[in-house]
């Protein structure tokens, strides 16, 4: 785990966003704050209505937020026109939850890969399709994939080919909203590993989004709990996790489901070994 | 005693690509009205080929009218116009109701509004009162004609490819490529427009078939197609007049009218069910 | 088969059922036979292809219109479902076998209240005038859990959260009282906190109704805090069958082993990448020919390629492997799959 995490990408400073007027609105964000350095993986952890996915978007600039500040690279997004953000998107790209729905059906791999180096039109036809190529493998996708639309791969491909999309243009920071929660659990580990692998040889930055904490304490070296549209705890995540504070961290953490860990399951002996209090009774 | 499963030995799936009988139909129809009198031995003006009011026969399989002018004839060369003016039509109306469509759902505020209520003004008004305005002010010839039908097909167009357009871009794959750098306009070209095929290949078959019934409306009052051209609808004025000397100057086109409509109707319904296998995880 | 004390309330025996392809069809569950004793909870786990969630809908014959039972037989309380005519069958589900559905805005109704929707199970099962049926779903939310019963009878599905709406798919299938519930994924949809608070009330229930339970998930983890014993499935087939503990403790299939060891939970060593099953699960199809998990199996030799091994059983636990991994313990008096060790 590195700690020479470098310059800021990503601050979030008291993002607030309310939906709808008088008594049927709702708040969406309050005073959420955060930041991204470069090369590390920070978790936003939430269930549903937390906030976790709006704050995405707002970042992303498909949502504008009614108060606080955005800095990407130190340049402020809100207010910026669209051509302004195509700037800024080069270096912040993202990986969506559902495998299937986030690649278009009628295109085939080579064609979604190369789409953002199109729309920036990096290099011509022939270099760009080296380049995707070049992803490909590095996402574990031999180069026959290139002629395959995405109803005729597995999840954890269309999530590979999601993934060697966002890398085209080469951005700092990669947004990933539950892009490991459709996944089936075996296939979910070969996603994580490439995620871990790709951090290092390419000094990515993350911001993963996730319910799942056993995911958050795996990729993350700091984690957001959010709640309600508020941050209710942050932290280093292995202390997060040892020791929570906020009583919904408590009830994340005791409600994750454990099977038979209680009975004594047999891990390597040098593995960080987690005291979980009892899951409650309900 | 024999356990079988009591419902379940059915058919094993039929394969995944079936060609509807009601292409074959539209194929041969409008192979027929293309070709055939090139290759028929009547014509379609010959006065006195038969007998007046013949009744279907060997010599003329559609009977004659009462100026003993070969009904098959006829009908092949009506048909003809019919098939020209409809297909047209469909087509400006798809052109038209995309732009439309695509615009509104693209722009959404102000432009969406502005269209939108443009399109339920024109639907709000029945069709044939507006036809009858613009051919009383534009003339009506199969030029004219075809546009007016069109114009007047594209607002239904539009609304459906608004909204199909509409939830493609709340999709995760054209919300993933916002994100991803892509503008509005490239999102629109490369990444919905591809994806409104299947909608507009059905509402494009759906079009020909209501031009049809709207090009023979309008000939059967008169204002369509003018002699010396003919086509089903005028072929049911003509006939309607006569229809005592011979009920078939009245039915044979009527029932080539249901039909290709029919053809046209169960093609749409192949379609729909092929666009909705291809979208199905 | 397995030795027990008394007669399975549940006897499945060799379902297969065929899934259409582009041409013709194939067998997406080939050959699943278990028994389900009453008052168990029973765990049904596989991934994506595994063919769990097809044999869940196929006991309850509700398969969509596609998709053909080919062979087996279902025996419920003496019965063979599969000869029910649809008449008897719709008898039967609801009062001898409900189900839970994975997302349960869609097993609602959104246009009726949630009152109506009760009252209309009950008094089909059952001869219950209105009144007292409506008097027994307002029981059956208060013991669901739902505050406030007797007015939360007239709201539409649409104005409770998405655990209070499974609580009430919970109440409709415990309303007449079966003697099997089929729960296919029932948390999948709810955020972890609610996941947990509905499983406990499950597990309540059923206790206290003496009610056995199905519960299919792709999540080992959820299941072993619910189920006493889990069947896990590969392609179409159970693959291992034990004691939630056991098999956590020992899994004796190389899939389950292999399946628990990439899981990412809390536990999961950080210092070193998970260790990963190479590939994904096939789908139906391409279910390889021998025992299906051998393409991707550590130690697959030349027996598993050319046959495809049995479930067999052995003191209350069943492995369908030629080499499956047994305790030092456990070896001593024990034979291996189906086939001597030294094949």
């Amino acid at each position: 785990m590195t700690n020479a995490h470098g310059s800021i990408l990503l601050e979030v400073q008291g993002l607030g966003l309310t939906f709808g007027k008088g008594d049927g609105s709702v708040t969406a964000l309050d005073d959420v704050s955060f930041s991204v350095a470069s090369g590390e993986t920070v978790m936003l952890v939430g269930e549903s209505g937390s906030g976790k996915t709006t704050a995405a978007r707002v970042i992303l600039g498909l949502e504008t937020a009614d108060l606080g500040s955005v800095r990407i690279g130190g340049r402020e997004t809100s207010g910026l026109s669209e051509r302004e953000w195509r700037q800024v998107r080069r270096s912040i790209q993202v990986v969506l939850q559902d495998p299937l729905s986030q690649l278009n059906r009628r295109h085939t791999v080579e064609k979604i890969v190369s789409s953002p180096l199109r729309a920036y039109r990096i290099g011509d036809k022939e270099s760009q399709r080296l380049r995707v190529i070049e992803l490909l493998e590095a996402v574990g996708l031999e180069e026959r994939y290139l002629t395959r639309k995405p109803h005729e791969m597995s999840g954890g491909q269309c999530q590979r080919v999601a993934i060697a999309r966002a890398l085209a243009v080469e951005p700092k920071l990669v947004v990933l909203d539950e892009s490991v929660s459709a996944l089936d659990v075996s296939v979910r580990a070969q996603v994580l590993n490439l995620l871990k692998s790709l951090q290092s040889s390419l000094n990515l930055s993350f911001l993963l989004i996730t319910h799942d904490l056993a995911v958050a304490r795996y990729m993350g070296h700091r984690t957001y709990v959010m709640f309600n549209g508020r941050i209710v705890e942050s932290g280093v995540t292995e202390t997060l996790l040892a020791n929570p504070q906020h009583p919904y961290t408590v009830s994340l953490l005791e409600s994750t489901p454990l099977g038979n860990l209680r009975i004594d399951r047999r891990h390597p002996a040098d593995a960080p070994v987690l005291t979980v209090p009892e899951p409650g009774a309900g | 005693m024999t356990k079988k499963p009591a419902v379940e030995n059915g058919p094993l799936s039929k394969p995944a690509r079936r060609i509807s009988f009601g292409i074959i139909v539209l194929a041969v129809t409008a192979l027929t009205c293309l070709l055939g009198p090139l290759l028929w031995h009547f014509e379609a003006t010959q006065i006195g080929a038969g007998l007046p009011f013949l009744g279907p026969g060997i010599e003329h399989p559609f009977g004659t009218d009462d100026l003993g002018r070969d009904q098959l004839a006829r009908l092949m060369v009506g048909g003809r116009i019919t098939v020209i003016v409809a297909t047209g039509s469909a087509l400006i109306s798809i052109l038209i109701g995309v732009i439309w469509g695509v615009l509104a759902a693209a722009r959404r505020g102000w432009m969406d509004e502005v269209l939108m209520r443009t399109a339920d003004a024109f639907m709000a008004i029945p069709q044939i009162v507006f036809a009858l305005v613009f051919v009383a002010a534009f003339g009506s010839s199969i030029l004219t004609l075809t546009f007016i039908i069109g114009v007047l097909l594209a607002p239904t167009t539009a609304r459906i490819v608004r909204s199909v357009a509409m939830s493609e871009l709340s999709a995760d794959y054209a919300v993933a490529a916002r994100a991803c750098g892509l503008g509005r306009m490239r999102v629109m070209a490369t990444e919905i427009l591809p994806n409104l095929l299947p909608t507009v290949r059905v509402q494009a078959t759906i079009n020909v078939a209501a031009a049809i019934i709207l090009e023979a409306t309008l000939s059967f009052i008169g204002l369509g197609i003018q002699p010396p051209d003919a086509s089903w609808g005028t072929l049911l004025l003509q006939g309607y007049g006569k229809f005592y000397n011979s009920a078939w100057l009245v039915l044979v086109p009527t029932i080539w009218i249901v039909v290709t409509i029919w053809a046209l109707t169960a093609t749409s319904e192949s379609l729909h069910g092929r666009s909705r296998r291809e979208t199905a995880t | 088969m397995n030795t027990s004390t008394s007669d399975p309330l549940l006897s499945v025996r060799d379902l297969q059922i065929g899934v259409p392809l582009d041409h013709g069809e194939t067998m997406a569950v080939r050959g699943v036979s278990f028994d389900l004793q009453p008052g168990a909870r029973l765990g049904l786990v596989g991934e994506s292809g595994s063919g769990k969630s097809l044999t869940a809908l196929a006991l309850m014959r509700m398969l969509p219109p596609s998709v053909r039972i080919r062979a087996g037989e279902v025996m419920l309380n003496g019965r063979d479902l599969m000869t029910l005519t649809p008449r008897q069958m719709c008898e039967v589900r609801g009062s001898e076998i409900a189900m839970i559905y994975q997302n349960p805005m869609a097993a609602l109704n959104p246009v009726l209240t949630i009152g109506d929707q009760l009252v209309e199970g009950l008094r089909i099962h059952s001869s219950m005038s209105r009144s007292t049926a409506r008097k027994r779903a307002v029981e059956l939310l208060g013991d669901v859990g739902i505050p406030d019963p007797g007015n939360r009878m007239e709201s539409h599905p649409y104005q409770l959260s998405g655990g209070m709406r499974q609580r009430v798919v919970i109440a409709m299938a415990l309303s007449c009282e079966p003697s099997v519930i089929i729960a296919d994924e029932p948390t999948t949809a709810l955020d972890v906190t609610t996941q947990a608070r509905i499983l406990a009330l499950l597990r309540q229930l059923v206790s206290s109704h003496g009610t056995a339970v199905i519960l299919i998930s792709h999540d080992l983890e959820v299941a072993a805090e619910f189920c006493d014993e889990i069947q896990v499935m590969y392609a179409g087939r159970i693959v291992e069958r034990s004691p939630s503990a056991d098999l956590f403790a020992n899994p004796r299939h190389p899939y389950t082993k292999a399946l628990l060891e990439s899981s990412c939970v809390l536990t999961t060593d950080l210092t070193r990448p998970i260790p990963v099953i190479p590939g994904q699960p096939p789908q139906p199809g391409s279910f390889p020919a021998g025992c299906a998990f051998q393409a991707r199996c550590t130690q697959a030799r030349e027996t598993c390629i050319d046959h495809d091994p049995v479930l067999e059983w052995d003191h209350g636990r069943a492995v369908a492997c030629y080499f499956p991994h047994l305790e030092p313990s456990e070896l001593a008096g024990s034979v291996a799959g189906g086939r001597p060790l030294d094949d």
